[in-house]
Parts: structure tokens; sequence; C-alpha cells
């Protein structure tokens, strides 16, 4: 199990300044200092909803002050690693949805992209402004070793967290600025104008002047609404709600106290099922009315474009590397988890025959729900499990219980491992660009893989080093 | 700024507002409630409390019989009181939630521990002997907002809006304060003038915080007229409903100056100023006070139902306003 903390025994040079930190400061007074944090997070609101277990719905997320670092050429890999694959994803999404090359190729089961219900047959023929479908991509990324980096799932649709990657930068330099006096740790902060700058250089094509943006929420009882008005805040654009707008003479218009405004650009964070009740659910009232039809005649932009879940998928995963070698003549720089479809006959037989050592997952769940972690779970669970799958095959998948990376978190015994995962974020507009800095996710319990914050996961700050120190010491030799 | 935005904002204002003026008819509870002694009907006093903040629908049971503590309860942290002082800082922070966006993050941050402080009050936190303390704290919170908004929020049309949630409210409030009186008078017991009526209008005073402004206004004792001169007609108390009314015609004017759907709202808020610039004391008593004071509860309500027409709100269904104070 590789411990990002130690190499080969020793102590990281990337995190002696922690180290040092902790010893200077002692265990006990940093976790007494945790508490502010906690009260730093609760007074600006960043909470998020838990409905249906009782208590207050409002959950803090924990919050770890030991911050999780990545060398600069650790994080080479993977900015180039998660750009590459977002420029597939946008790429295939592009071709299904248009010339369907991939698969006339025969690359990918024509059957598993167009009978996924994902696939948006609405969107068929539509091609969005400058081709891109998943303008903010969530690459999920875990670790096994010190240069072995793999892709655990991607998020094409609405990815959520980034405000946890900034608030958490944000609470960490406020309480400890003296940690980052030297300049070394690269911003995050530049997220919302990169999101506002892609998203303004996607115009519709019937926009003249300079586009109107706007984010459209569920609403305040969304569980990820704090982010919502967290970055049209940043960004400085209009939160509206679906109430808030309405089709008419080929344009949306919000309503404001002046009267109507037009808007060119929406980052929509409400599902593709409740965008147009016109066209997909017809009970939402979540979305407008009329909004696909002004979409696919040129007159918004929609941030991510309707129909990116079918790339998604847990089941075209499975394909992404063939994606990559496909449209960009690449080899895939980060790799997949080898995965398993229960759907294949001989694969289906190898997941039940060892379920015990094997993660099982829904093709279509998320939030770390409906999932088998095969070394945690008992015979009954086993065979639950085993019933479901031989019910229905192709709804899950299989992959191997992987040795997650650790990162050291504080506990009242001082610095401990726990598991670690990371979401960073590649925003789409003119050209791919990745944040320096993501979503590190910690599994708070001791031995424990499941980092959803649904299910008790914490978060850290997640810091990308300018230059590291060992390129530094490594220079003279060089 | 998006209507929904502008109505958020205003509502924000106004349950704030009510939070604090829910406090104040409840401190003036309390003190008639000491001052009356045995001889009245146990209870009365509370009945024309809970009259004045509105909440002759929402109260369980018999008005009149109302026990200090279950009126308390009902008006510190009964859920199911839209009006309750709990109620409204939910409400309050409900609404700067949703606008966060829209607010500084003090102000933010102070309907937010609002919020939290409310959600924690115990049956306990209203027991005569506690309340004090308690209504106390909460009125902490309502300052504390009202100093965030003033400190720190940029003066354009997001502050107008909740400006004009806080003025139409603590207008219509003073208006039910002074109703109060009407309510226990009992002019068998103690005629216009004795010393029971003077405490009582005494009472009017402390409880909107400007005996002293009186004082200083007027440099005599509390006198009837006087007061409803003061708390309805004078123009430099931030608590009297002219006050009120002519800073909310600012507001309106400053918003329409940048264009609306209607202009409704500005005319109803002119010609209020208008009338209660000309009408003076005496006009007033010869309208008849309880009277008056109903016109002008009304009229406030219509002019907020206007202000969020001419601006977009989403439309209001009247019920718990309560357009009458009977």
């Amino acid at each position: 199990m590789f411990n990002e903390m130690s190499k080969s025994g020793a102590l990281r040079p990337e995190y002696e300044q922690i180290q040092t930190w902790v010893e200077t400061d002692g265990v006990a007074s940093l976790l007494q200092r945790r508490e502010e944090a906690e009260a730093l997070f609760r007074k600006v609101g960043i909470t998020f909803a838990v409905y249906g277990e009782g208590g207050d719905p409002e959950r803090l997320i924990p919050f770890d002050m030991i911050p999780r670092i990545f060398s600069a050429d650790e994080w080479s890999v993977l900015e180039r690693g998660t750009i590459q694959r977002s420029r597939a994803l946008n790429a295939f999404l592009a071709d299904i949805y248009g010339a369907q090359k991939i698969l006339d190729a025969g690359l990918i089961p024509r059957d598993l992209v167009l009978d996924n219900p994902a696939f948006e047959k609405e969107m068929i023929g539509v091609e969005p402004p400058g081709g891109v479908w998943s303008h903010i991509c969530g690459i999920d990324v875990v670790r096994t070793g010190p240069e072995d980096f793999l892709v655990l799932e991607d998020n094409c649709r609405t990815p959520s967290g980034v405000s946890y990657m900034l608030e958490s930068r944000e609470v960490m330099m406020q309480m400890f600025p003296s940690l980052f006096s030297d300049g070394a740790i690269r911003p995050v902060d530049t997220y919302p104008d990169l999101l506002a700058d892609a998203m303004s250089a996607l115009a519709p094509p019937r926009c003249d002047g300079p586009p109107t943006l706007a984010i459209l929420t569920p609403g305040s009882f969304n569980s990820a609404y704090y982010e919502h008005s967290f970055l049209a805040d940043r960004m400085g654009v209009e939160l509206v709600e679906g109430q808030d707008l309405y089709c008419e003479n080929g344009h949306v218009w919000m309503r404001t106290i002046r009267g109507p405004e037009k808007v060119d650009v929406i980052y929509r964070r409400i599902d593709d099922a409740f965008l147009d009740p016109e066209v997909f659910n017809p009970d939402s009232v979540l979305g407008v009315p009329g909004l696909m039809d002004v979409y696919r005649t040129g007159g918004v932009t929609l941030v991510n474009a309707p129909g990116t879940g079918v790339a998604d998928d847990k089941a075209i995963y499975i394909y992404v590397p063939d994606m990559i070698r496909f449209y960009l003549g690449e080899e895939p720089i980060l790799k997949n988890v080898p995965t398993y479809r229960c759907e294949l006959p001989d694969e289906r037989d190898y997941v039940l025959a060892n379920l015990s050592e094997l993660v099982v997952k829904e093709v279509q769940g998320s939030g770390g729900y409906g999932m088998l972690i095969g070394p945690k779970s008992t015979p009954e669970e086993q065979a639950e499990f085993a019933q479901k799958i031989r019910e229905t095959p192709d709804n899950y998948i299989a992959q191997p219980t992987l040795a997650l990376s650790t990162a050291p978190i504080l506990t009242d015994d001082g610095l401990v491992p726990r598991h670690v995962d990371l979401r960073p974020f590649v925003i789409t507009g003119a050209e791919p660009r990745l944040v320096p800095g993501g979503l590190t996710r910690v599994a708070m319990r001791e031995g424990s893989l499941v980092v959803n914050s649904s299910q008790g996961g914490g978060v850290k700050d997640t810091w990308v080093l300018d230059t590291g120190p060992d390129t530094r010491q490594e220079m003279p030799d060089a | 700024m998006l209507s929904r935005t502008a109505e958020g904002l205003f509502w924000l204002g106004r349950s704030m507002e009510r939070a604090d003026n829910v406090a104040r008819f409840l401190e003036a509870g309390q003190r008639l409630h000491a001052m009356s002694g045995k001889s009245h009907l146990p209870g009365s006093e509370w009945a024309a409390i809970l009259i004045a903040a509105g909440c002759r629908s929402t109260f369980p049971g018999d008005l009149e019989t109302a026990s200090a503590q279950d009126a308390i309860r009902h008006l510190v942290l009964d859920p199911d009181n839209p009006s309750s002082i709990m109620s409204c800082f939910a409400n309050a922070r409900a609404n700067a939630r949703a606008q966060r966006g829209a607010i500084s993050a003090e102000t933010w941050a102070a309907a937010n521990d609002a919020w939290r402080e409310g959600r924690a009050l115990l049956d306990r936190d209203c027991a005569p002997r506690y309340l004090s303390s308690t209504l106390e704290r909460m009125r902490r919170f309502t300052a504390l907002f009202r100093g965030a908004v003033s400190a720190t929020m940029l003066n354009d049309e997001r502050l107008s809006f909740l400006r004009l949630g806080e003025l139409i409210e603590r207008a219509d409030a003073t208006a039910r304060l002074l109703d109060v009186k009407y309510h226990v008078l009992m002019p068998d017991a103690h005629p216009i003038g004795s010393g029971m009526d003077q405490l009582q209008w005494d009472n009017l005073l402390r409880a909107s915080g400007t005996r002293t402004a009186y004082r200083w206004v007027y440099h005599k004792p509390v006198d009837s007229r006087l007061v409803i001169d003061f708390l309805l007609l004078n123009t430099r108390t931030p608590r009297s409903f002219l006050y009120c009314v002519e800073s909310a015609a600012q507001e309106l004017e400053y918003l329409h100056a940048g264009g609306a759907a209607g202009r409704d709202s500005l005319d109803q808020v002119l010609a209020m100023r208008d009338d209660l610039q000309s009408i003076g004391v005496d006009g007033i008593i010869d309208y008849g006070l309880h009277e008056y004071l109903t016109t002008l509860v009304i009229r406030s309500n219509t002019l907020a139902l206007s202000i969020g027409t001419d601006f977009g709100f989403q439309p209001i269904i009247i019920g718990e306003a309560e357009t009458q104070v009977q």
C-alpha cells in the first residue's frame, strides 16, 4: 500500500514542511484549530444536505487540515492525462451524435451506446458551439504506487465538488497563512474565471455582442446549492432557476425587475431529464419549456451539453482507452482500472467466482451506493449480489479491490494514513485547461475505502507545487 | 437583477424586521402583564399582543383565555406560527440562502447565525423568568443583521428591496403596536388620563424603543395625543409610520427611475406620504384611532402587493398577511 507522505520508508521532501509544521504547532493545538476550521465552513454555509436520515439535514463535510501534495512532475502527468481523456470523451460524444465512426469501426458495441439510457436521441445531429460537449469534466483518479495513477471513473454530466476545492484552500490560507508564504503552492482560485472565459468563448451562433452567462440551479434545496451560488458569486453571473427563464422568439430570457433580459450561455446544474418538460420529463418544474428548441437552433449554449452522460457510463468507461487511440492517435497517459462486464458470460463467471476479492458496482449507480466491496462484505451480502448479477448482469461491472494510496490525516494519535482519491476538473472552452488542484476525498475511518461524502468521507486541501523540492535537489546531478 | 432575487431580498428584510417586532410585542406584553395586577381577566393583555402580532388565526385555542405561557411559546418558537421569532429567522435564513449571491458575506452570516440560535430555542427559554434574556439574545441577532446590512451592503437595487421589506414591516408593526392600546384600554376601569392609561402609553414607547427620543422631541410627560403624533407622524424617528413611508417612497422613486412594469407602488406610496403629512394628530383622532390604524395596515399591505406586481414577484396569495387589524 502506497503512503504518499513517504518514499522508500523516508519522508518525501514535499511533506517536510507539513511534518515540521505538525511538530512545531503540536497535534493537540492543531486539533483544537480544526474546530475553528469547521466553524469557518459552517459560517460561510458550506454544508451539504442529507435527507431521510433524521437529525439536521445540513451536514458539514469533515475537513482534514493536512493538505495532500503533488509535485510538479506528478501533476504534469495528471494534467496531460486528464486533458487527453477529456479531449477523447468530447470527440466520442461529437462522433456518436454525428457520424458514428467509432461504431462503424466496431470498436464499441453499437447497442451499448445507442440503447444506453443516457444516450439522448434528441441530440442526434446537434453540433454544439466549438464542438464541445463536456465543458466541465471531472476525472476521478486513484493512485496505487509512486507512478501508478488510474482513472476510476469519468464525470461528464454536471460534476460537483469544485466549491470544496476552492473553500478548502481559502480556509487553509485564512488559518495558516505562513504555509503559503514561499509561493510554492499553485493557486486554484482562477477556476471561476477560467469557467467564465470558457463559457464566453462558446457563445451560440445567434448571439451578437458579448454573451450573457447564467448558472441554472434546481434551487436552494438541492444538496449542491451552495456550490451553485458560490460559483455564480465568484463568476459574477446570475444564478437562475427554471421559473426565472422562458423561451420566446428563438431566445432564452430571464425575468428581471426591469423586464426580460436575454441569456446566451447557461451552465446548467440540473439533469438532462429536467431541462425541458416539452422534450424530456413532462412533469419537470425545474426546467424551461422550449429550451431544447432554442438550443438546437443556435439561440443558447448549454454547459454541459445534454446527452453527455453516455460517455461516463461505467460500461462505456471500459472503452475510453480505445477512444483515445481512435480519435487522438495517442496512447493513454492514465490507465483504466481493469473492469469486468458481468454481461459477458466469461467475465460474469469470473466475477461470481471471485466476489470476495472484487468491487462490484451498478452501471448506473453513483455516490458509493449500490456497490459491494468484496473483502469487506459478509457471505450473505455476497450471495445477495450474486443473485442480482445473475438477474440483471448488464447492470453490473466489477473491478479488483485496489490498494488505494494513503495520505496522512490528523487525529488524536498524530498523523495517520487514510485512503484518498482525487477529482481534478478539466474545463474546455477554446481549449482544455486543468486547474492545478482538485477535490481530494479521504476515507476518515481506518481501513475504509469509501471516500464519498454521503458515506462519511472527508475532504482535504490539494496542493500542486510549482517546482517540487526533489527537482531542486536533483538538479546538481543532472 | 432577477425578479425572484428582488422578492427574496424583500422577504429577507421583512422577516428579520418581523422577528424584531415580535420580540418588541412580547416585551410590551410582559410589562402589560406585570402592570395589570390581579383585577383583570387573566390573559387579556396577551390576547391583545397576539392580535397585534397578527396571530389571531394561527393561535390554537381561545385568544381571550390564552395563558401567558401559551402566548409566549406561540410567539417565540411555534413552528406552525409563521410569525414566531423562530419561523421568522428560518424564513429570513431560507431567503438569505436562496439569495446568497446577492447579499454581503456578513449579512449572510448574520442571518445564518440568527437561524442557528433561533432553532436551538427550547420551551424553557419561554418561561417567564427567562423570557427577558431570551428576547434580549434574539434582538441581538436582529441588531447584528441591521448592522451588517447597513455597514456592508452595496447601496443599489438589492439594498432597496431589502429595505422596502424592512420598512413596510416596521410601519405595519408600529400601527399594530399602537392598536394594542385599543384592545387593553378598558376605559371603564381606567379612564383616559388616569395613571394606568399613562403607563400603558409609556409602555408602547418603551416597546418601540423610543421613550427617550419622545422626551427629546416634546419635553413633556407621556400624553396620548403626543404618543400618537410621535409614532405615526414624526419624521425623525426611524420607528414612526411616516418615517417608514417617506423612506419607502425614496426607495421606490429610485427603483422606478430604472424602469418597471407598472407604477402602482410609486403612486400608492406617494399618496400615503401626502395623506400622512397633511392629516395631523387631530385629524386622526377625529377619524378614530383604531379605524385610522386599520386603514394604514390595509394600505401598507396593498403597497407590498403592488411592489410585487411592478417588479415581477410571484403572485402572492393573501392569507398570512392578515389585512385586518380588528
